[in-house]
């Protein structure tokens, strides 16, 4: 028999070994495909030509990131092939004393790892192809892109890409079983299975002290990243990070002693059917693989907070833009000129190109009306949140009517007062939440003569002008009757004018947004000299809006489900190797339970507590960690994210629901096997 | 005196029609309540396929296996596995201890399978402990222990259930002679203070001495039958065993 053909009756024996490391090589591949694909895929290069340079930026991070990814899956199948061949000790050293030398074993082992990759990766590429296409359509229909340009695509560039990092990495697998093989000694292969693992047996005492530790440690680390944040320095929250590390270490290491105290002294619940068995066995594979776990658990933590954040991100900023781009154009400028004659000069009549129902309306400003002033007994508080604002400049004031003219239009609600009032509109979550507390408190303002106090206790939210996000620090509206009173000192320092195009067909829409940007390009001229570094034009269309929009969504999502998914299933594939090798040893241990006459029914119920304590510890404590830092994140994310992380944790869910539990589904089935309970 | 296991003409055979071996050939034996049997042969005899038929780990090809009354070959499944569980205790050469719990886990165990409420679990494992002398090993690991102890660890799991019949396979195989006496004296106590029925299959002459009555089987049927007499020492009854050995024959010889 060739050494070939035994490669091949070898793979063949132990299929049930490899199936999970197959699966994950496979899936490994076709992400590592469809991610370097994404350039080439017809939908995506559309939507690169309209919006070259967040896609281009994207494409290029998307990269960078492969590299790490490569790395991830590298270390992966290293760590795997360390524990496939681990097991076959006693093997390689039947080959041996069969006469075999250890060149030979190393090409049956050569042959092996090339028939996995080749397969795997053509497999994978296969998969990949496929996968791609899902994507680019999936991403056409998510942000409304022109589906008719779509094209079955295959990027030659990805595939090749994608196989030499594989090559690669299989040269490495390569190597490291020549180094591992020239290493071993025929009496350590053969005895390798007589060697029962020693238990790192823990003295409870010492455990429960650790323990205690790490949860104080931990809760610490909640207590100030999860409900204090914004006390929190960098520094700090930099040691709360490694604080939470080194606890979640300590945990898993200190688990099963201190599990094993207190839960066989329950006597009850221990000794119930086959209770402690299964504690036995869980507290023994903690011992065993306590870092692992814990770097698994810390894994599974980044995933859920990158997925959680970064889909809530996606989601949110999909939906804000929609409600912040309510007509198709809108201009502020800071000069007490109106924008219509401005632009009549440059030759876009504004007559001529928008439609009817074009308003226009003049924002002042006061010298007693700063935000200092405005933000009264807040004032101290909002200093500390933002130490390099400037806070004694001017707020922008306007006009009870004006300003109800344009929230009309921009189907904003409209306000109503009385003549000693006055209103603050304002959407940027931080500074609202200062200003309702100025509000609340009846922080005066002075216009003139006349002293007006707040008509709500909170301030409303709006704006006057588009931008991509929430980022209206607050317009303060005053009563008509003090715009037309020369006493009241109002300044005129500019115009807002907003209004919709008169063209429907997205060429010549296209056509008059380019224009309005070659005008205000002009007329924006940044003042240096002033504090503010004045712009003294902004234009925000709806086009330009939801485009810069779309890529930035399609960044975060990209990267996101990238990082995320080849995060999970590493983890998940570890910890499914892990299992299975536990599986293997425990093999005789579900043997001796048989012989004693336990049930197949109880026993596949021990092997599933078994596998889905495995799984579900690192898991829980993950959640517990992500519950923290997703609060933190919906903390330093506030200003893109109103809803929190409600959505994001939903497909989160989803997605782990379905590849870590699948993971664990396959992981109990080749137990099931292993121990042979399948029948 | 109830008979506890009663073998009637059983078969067991092998491969095809071609080539067909029997591995037990229209065997028939009986153990009494209270007895502690021996069973010898040499290996290929069929004295482990005899244990494992009645264990009911394999099936039999004819006849019938009764113990206590009950025709086991006709059990299947979940009865078949309550029935182990509940009548028959094992000791097996090579422990069979679960590596990753304590010996009183391991005791406590077998009771917790047959669903024993755990409060009455302590008493039945101290008692059992206190006559194989394990009390100090209790909270100690399989491999905190030497061989002697782990095989009175298991011996102690076997019997905590009272089973109807115990089935020793070659439990002195893996001790050294000192730990053999120690846990053949064992036995002698389980079946003669609690009355165990035992039935111990061995190749060794000196461990088949503490039986009372010893059954030598060869090439599948029962060759002989010896029976230690009432007043007979242990050293004439191991005298008229290696007797029978020798006329046996074979490889036999060099096991003595």
């Amino acid at each position: 028999m060739s050494l070939f053909k035994m490669a091949i009756g070898n793979i063949k024996k132990c299929i049930r070994d490899y199936v999970v490391y197959f699966f994950t090589l496979i899936l490994g591949v076709a992400i590592f495909y469809v991610f370097n694909s994404l350039g080439d895929q017809s939908i995506i290069c559309e939507m690169a030509e309209s919006d070259s340079e967040i896609i281009k930026l994207t494409l290029f991070l998307l990269e960078v990131i492969s590299v790490g990814v490569a790395f991830v899956l590298g270390f992966l199948i290293l760590y795997a092939n360390h524990f496939l061949i681990r097991r076959r000790k006693k093997e390689f050293g039947i080959y041996m004393i069969l006469g075999m030398g250890k060149r030979d074993i190393s090409r049956i082992l050569i042959s092996e790892t090339v028939l996995v990759g080749t397969v795997s990766l053509a497999a994978g590429l296969l998969v990949g192809v496929f996968l791609s296409q899902f994507v680019s359509i999936l991403t056409g229909k998510f942000f409304e892109a022109d589906m008719s340009i779509y094209r079955f695509t295959i990027s030659a560039d990805a595939i090749v890409k994608t196989v030499v990092n594989f090559a690669v990495m299989y040269l490495i697998v390569i190597l490291f079983h020549s180094v591992i093989i020239s290493k071993y000694k025929l009496v350590d292969l053969l005895s390798a299975q007589k060697k029962t693992e020693r238990q790192l047996l823990k003295n409870p005492v010492i455990s429960i002290c650790i323990f205690l530790v790490a949860a104080v440690m931990l809760f610490m680390a909640y207590y100030r990243v999860g409900f204090c944040p914004n006390e929190l320095g960098r520094n700090e929250l930099i040691a709360h990070i490694i604080s939470g590390t080194v606890a979640t270490i300590l945990l898993f290491w200190s688990l099963s002693g201190f599990l094993i105290y207190f839960l066989s002294k329950q006597t009850k619940l221990y000794y119930k059917n086959l209770n402690s068995f299964i504690i036995r066995q869980f507290c023994n594979s903690i011992n065993t693989s306590a870092i692992s776990m814990a770097i698994i658990c810390l894994m599974l933590f980044m995933t859920i907070c990158t997925f959680g954040t970064g889909f809530s991100l996606a989601h949110q900023m999909q939906e804000n833009i929609r409600n912040l781009t309510p007509v198709d154009f809108s201009i502020i400028y800071d000069k007490p000129q109106k924008v219509s004659e401005v632009l009549k000069n440059e030759g876009l009549n504004v007559e001529q190109w928008a439609e009817k129902g074009i308003v226009e309306v003049p924002v002042y400003s006061l010298e007693t009306v700063t935000y200092k002033a405005s933000m009264g007994t807040a004032y101290q508080a909002a200093r500390e949140q933002f130490p390099y604002a400037d806070f004694d400049s001017m707020e922008v004031v306007m006009g009870l009517s004006d300003y109800n003219t344009l929230a009309s239009l921009y189907g904003l609600k409209t306000l109503s007062m009385s003549n000693n009032e006055y209103m603050i509109v304002c959407d940027f979550k931080l500074f609202s939440q200062i200003r309702n507390e100025a509000m609340a408190d009846g922080t005066m303002i002075n216009v003139g003569s006349l002293a007006l106090k707040p008509a709500m206790s909170e301030c409303v939210n709006g704006y006057i002008y588009m931008t991509g996000t929430s980022v209206n620090s607050g317009v303060v509206i005053v009563p008509d009757e003090l715009i037309d009173n020369a006493g009241s000192k109002l300044k005129l320092t500019g115009y807002v004018m907003a209004g919709n195009y008169a063209a429907t067909a997205k060429d010549e829409r296209k056509v008059i947004d380019e224009k309005l940007i070659q005008v205000t390009e002009k007329y924006t001229e940044i003042d240096y000299t002033s504090k503010d570094l004045l712009i003294s034009m902004i234009l925000g269309t709806k086009l330009s809006i939801r485009r810069s929009n779309n890529g930035l969504t399609m960044m975060s999502a990209f990267v996101v489900i990238y990082v995320g998914v080849v995060f999970l299933v590493a983890s998940a594939a570890l910890l499914s190797l892990k299992a299975l090798s536990e599986s293997i040893d425990s093999m005789g241990r579900y043997t001796i339970l048989k012989k004693m006459g336990s049930d197949d029914g109880i026993l596949k119920k021990a092997l599933f507590a078994q596998i889905g304590v495995y799984f579900g510890l690192p898991m829980v404590v993950a959640v517990i960690h992500s519950v923290i830092g997703l609060r933190f994140a919906e903390y330093a994310m506030v200003t893109y994210m109103k809803e929190g992380v409600f959505w994001g944790v939903c497909v989160t869910l989803v997605v782990m629901v379905v590849l870590y539990g699948g993971y664990m589904v396959a992981t109990y089935n080749g137990s099931k096997q292993i121990v042979k309970l399948d029948e | 005196m109830s008979t506890v296991l009663e073998v009637t003409n059983v078969e067991k055979y092998y491969g095809t029609k071609a080539s067909l071996t029997k591995a037990l050939d229209n065997i028939s034996l009986s153990v009494e309540e209270g007895e502690f049997v021996g069973i010898m042969g040499a290996s290929g005899s069929g004295k482990t396929t005899l244990l494992n038929c009645i264990s009911t780990i394999d099936r039999v090809t004819g006849g019938g296996i009764l113990i206590n009354g009950k025709n086991i070959t006709d059990l299947r499944g979940k009865s078949l596995n309550q029935f182990r569980r509940d009548e028959l205790g094992f000791v097996f050469q090579e422990f069979n201890l679960l590596d990753t719990m304590t010996a009183y886990e391991n005791i406590a165990l077998a009771l917790s399978i047959q669903k024993i409420p755990a409060d009455k679990i302590r008493e039945r494992v101290n008692d059992i402990s206190k006559k194989l002398a394990i009390t100090e090993v209790l909270e100690k690991y399989p491999y905190q222990m030497s061989g002697g102890q782990k095989q009175r660890v298991a011996c102690a799991r076997a019997v905590v259930t009272n089973p109807k019949l115990i089935l020793a396979d070659e439990p002195t195989g893996a001790l050294d002679s000192k730990a053999a006496r120690m846990l053949l004296e064992s036995f002698r106590t389980l079946n003669r203070e609690l009355s165990a029925t035992i039935l111990m299959v061995t190749h060794d002459a000196f461990t088949a001495s503490y039986a009372s009555r010893i059954i030598f089987i060869k090439d599948g049927k029962v060759f002989t039958e010896v029976k230690r007499e009432t007043d007979e020492s242990k050293k004439a009854f191991f005298n008229r065993i290696i007797q029978v050995v020798s006329l046996l024959g074979g490889e036999m010889d060099e096991l003595v």
